[in-house]
């Protein structure tokens, strides 16, 4: 096999390896502030709520109705690279549904919020629930199999800064940035701004926003997307991007809201339903601590039941 | 871990992925005696490839000045303080590769450049690896006080930590000439390719937020033209063509003649272990042996024994491959030195360039009746 159609695939043994690696060199510490010690792995109710679900609002008073549950987080040490060392020790997770649309709350803390990933060595904040039918094989766990496709929302600072604050682009991390001319911009106001200044037939001198790549699309409406994995390195977006979502850091805890409709929206969605019970994990990427891609800190893999 | 084989290091060694190498594999030799550092490689690359909103930084092609130049600061220092002793034993490495150094949880021995790493490409220019003292130092060869100019361009390796660093396999080697690409829809920017390619050649787009590295301008080789860095080249240093492994060397291809045949070009870094298709003749001037067989490992005597037979005029068919240099825009696949001349053929055998071993000179008269003129430049 050609090293470009290699896929990246796990074994049960390498699986169950890195589970034990992981679980020996992450033994949670307690970093939330509660009354019992966090549990090994996600036991979450979604409560049923009065529409609509809090989607973007991660201090709705909605909230208050659904039992958080505080889970142990460890490192990864399954899927190369690794990260033994968790950047984090326990989130806060709760969810509430309306009977359309699913929500979830992440609390973890962070001494300092990354909302940039511009220069090389910039990493953003983030965090993403797992969904997968139940029970899932514990090899789901980590990002799907070949026969369990798996659905991930995905929360990222840096998107929410772009849409709060307007495209961040390279004079946001270096404000004294000089050049002459950006080839095929002719009598652009200096600097040209994304993506108002570069007409269709220039975006070609920005390769990914040309080709498509959703990491490299300037104008965004949601800093969440929808996502699906079918093992290790696969990940890729769904059809249907409507997951909505929105995070807030304040005194070293980032309170991150998500949600996403019930229904599935195309491709391999996982679809949820009031009643159903499915499979649950989270995962946080710390931006400081160089989290990136599988350098993440996650939670086991736990059950998720939505109240009919 | 698979097993390769990886011919520059003379062993098997531990590589991510099975060995597959592509049908055929692009590669190029630099000349550094011939560089002069005029960075119009740099310039025709950056203007062709580069010249976007958040490449800013980006030198796909630059020339460092060595022992002290590099871009980005340190790449090469870095990595070979990380790895530790590099021991060679003949034409064996006996040290370890950076796949074999990789630490725990990692593809590869590597590291992030930070921001400011990228900021100062000509650092080091034109400075002599130690200070000048009147009593020390004479005018010889080899010279007691050296520099020399190192182009650097993606190596499409035949092993690249890149592609064996991406998570998700959103770099790929071309199987119809090797050329290692990235996937820019399929890229996620995650910069495992920029941390742990040891040449530093794989960049972050701070615009597009993934990452991009030269392309050797496929679209060019596609239609048998040599990319743009090697087409420009002023001082005709660069040989561009298709490499075979040593054991299948042609003799009259220009590429297997100059790395297999007379060993006149060596890898540069091969130690780190990923058999990379870049190639240079090391200078011939440089005082410190020591510094070559780092840079280029153990071949390095040898090849500028050869280099110095051909400039001495004893080697009429090498002469003939590094006359050919950039004397054409089309890919020199075979080559024939005849009669003081060098021929070059391209992939479909057809004679695309001939040129003289030695320029004829013709002298004109000082005075030119005819036209009543002095001529200052006569030859």
């Amino acid at each position: 096999m050609s090293q470009q159609e290699r896929p990246t695939r796990l074994t049960r043994r390498q699986a169950l390896a890195g589970l034990g690696a992981a679980a020996a060199v992450a033994a949670p510490r307690r970093v939330l502030a509660g009354p019992r010690a966090p549990m090994e792995e996600p036991d979450l109710r979604a409560v049923r709520v009065p529409p609509p679900v809090p989607a973007t609002d991660p201090d709705s008073p909605v909230w208050a109705r659904a039992r958080p549950i505080e889970v142990a987080v460890i490192g990864q040490a399954m899927v190369l690279p690794w990260k033994m060392k968790p950047s984090v020790s326990a989130l806060r997770a709760r969810a509430v549904h309306d009977g359309r649309q699913i929500a979830f709350l992440l609390e973890w803390n962070d001494p300092r919020p990354e909302t940039l990933s511009i220069k090389t060595d910039q990493f953003k904040d983030g965090c993403a629930v797992l969904l997968a039918p139940h029970p899932a094989p514990p090899l789901a766990w980590m990002m799907g199999t070949s026969e369990v496709a798996v659905t991930l929302v995905h929360w990222r600072a840096d998107w929410q800064r772009d849409i709060d604050a307007g495209f961040q682009d390279l004079e946001v991390a270096f404000p004294n940035v000089a050049f002459d001319f950006y080839p095929p911009l002719v009598g652009v106001k200096h600097p040209p701004r994304l993506p108002a200044a570069y007409p269709p037939a220039a975006r070609k001198w920005l390769p990914g926003w040309h080709v498509g790549n959703p990491l490299s699309q300037p104008a965004r409406r949601s800093p969440v997307e929808k996502l699906r994995a079918t093992g290790p390195g696969t990940v890729e977006q769904l059809p249907t991007q409507d997951a909505l979502g929105r995070g807030r850091w304040r005194d070293g805890t980032w309170k991150v809201a998500l949600a996403r409709n019930l229904k599935a929206g195309g491709g391999t969605e996982v679809a949820l339903a009031p009643g159903g019970t499915y499979a649950v994990a989270f995962a946080v990427w710390a931006g400081g601590e160089r989290d990136v891609g599988a350098r993440k800190s996650v939670t086991r893999m736990g059950r998720l039941r939505l109240q009919r | 871990m698979p097993r390769v084989y990886n011919w520059q290091i003379g062993r098997e060694m531990e590589y991510p992925f099975e060995g597959a190498r592509p049908r055929r594999q692009a590669g190029a030799v630099f000349d550094t005696n011939k560089c002069i550092a005029c960075q119009t490689c740099t310039m025709a690359c950056k203007t062709t490839w580069t010249s976007g909103k958040g490449q800013e930084y980006m030198f796909w092609n630059n020339v460092e000045t060595k022992p002290w130049g590099s871009y980005p600061l340190a790449w090469d220092v870095r990595i070979l303080d990380a790895l530790g002793p590099q021991a060679w034993k003949g034409a064996t490495y006996e040290g370890k590769t950076i796949f074999e150094a990789a630490p725990t949880g990692e593809k590869a021995l590597g590291f992030l450049p930070e921001d400011l790493d990228y900021a100062y490409p000509n650092r080091g220019e034109d400075e002599i690896d130690t200070p000048m003292s009147p009593e020390r130092f004479y005018l010889r060869l080899p010279h007691d006080a050296w520099f020399f100019y190192l182009a650097r361009i993606c190596n499409h390796c035949t092993y690249p930590a890149c592609l064996a660093s991406c998570p998700r396999t959103a770099i790929y080697k071309r199987p119809e000439d090797g050329i290692v690409l990235t996937d820019q829809q399929r890229c996620r920017g995650y910069r495992e390719c920029v941390k742990n390619c040891p040449y530093k050649k794989v960049f972050y787009n701070h615009t597009t937020r993934i990452a991009e590295k030269c392309v050797l301008c496929y679209p060019a080789v596609e239609q048998g033209i040599q990319p743009r860095c090697m087409r420009t080249c002023i001082g005709k240093i660069r040989t561009f063509g298709y490499l075979n492994t040593p054991e299948r060397a042609e003799a009259d291809n220009p590429m297997d003649f100059l790395v297999h045949v007379r060993k006149v070009a060596l890898p540069l870094l091969p130690q780190l272990g990923l058999e990379p298709n870049v190639y240079y003749i090391p200078p011939v001037h440089v005082g410190s042996r020591r510094f070559l067989e780092m840079l280029f490992g153990p071949g390095v005597d040898g090849a500028i024994r050869a280099y110095r037979r051909a400039m001495e005029g004893q080697d009429p068919e090498l002469l003939g491959v590094l006359m050919l240099n950039v004397s054409t825009d089309r890919i020199i696949r075979r080559f024939k030195v005849t009669d003081g001349q060098a021929e070059g053929f391209d992939e479909k055998g057809q004679d695309v360039v001939r040129v003289p071993l030695k320029e004829p000179t013709m002298v004109r008269p000082f005075h030119d009746e005819r036209v009543q003129a002095y001529r200052y430049n006569v030859t």
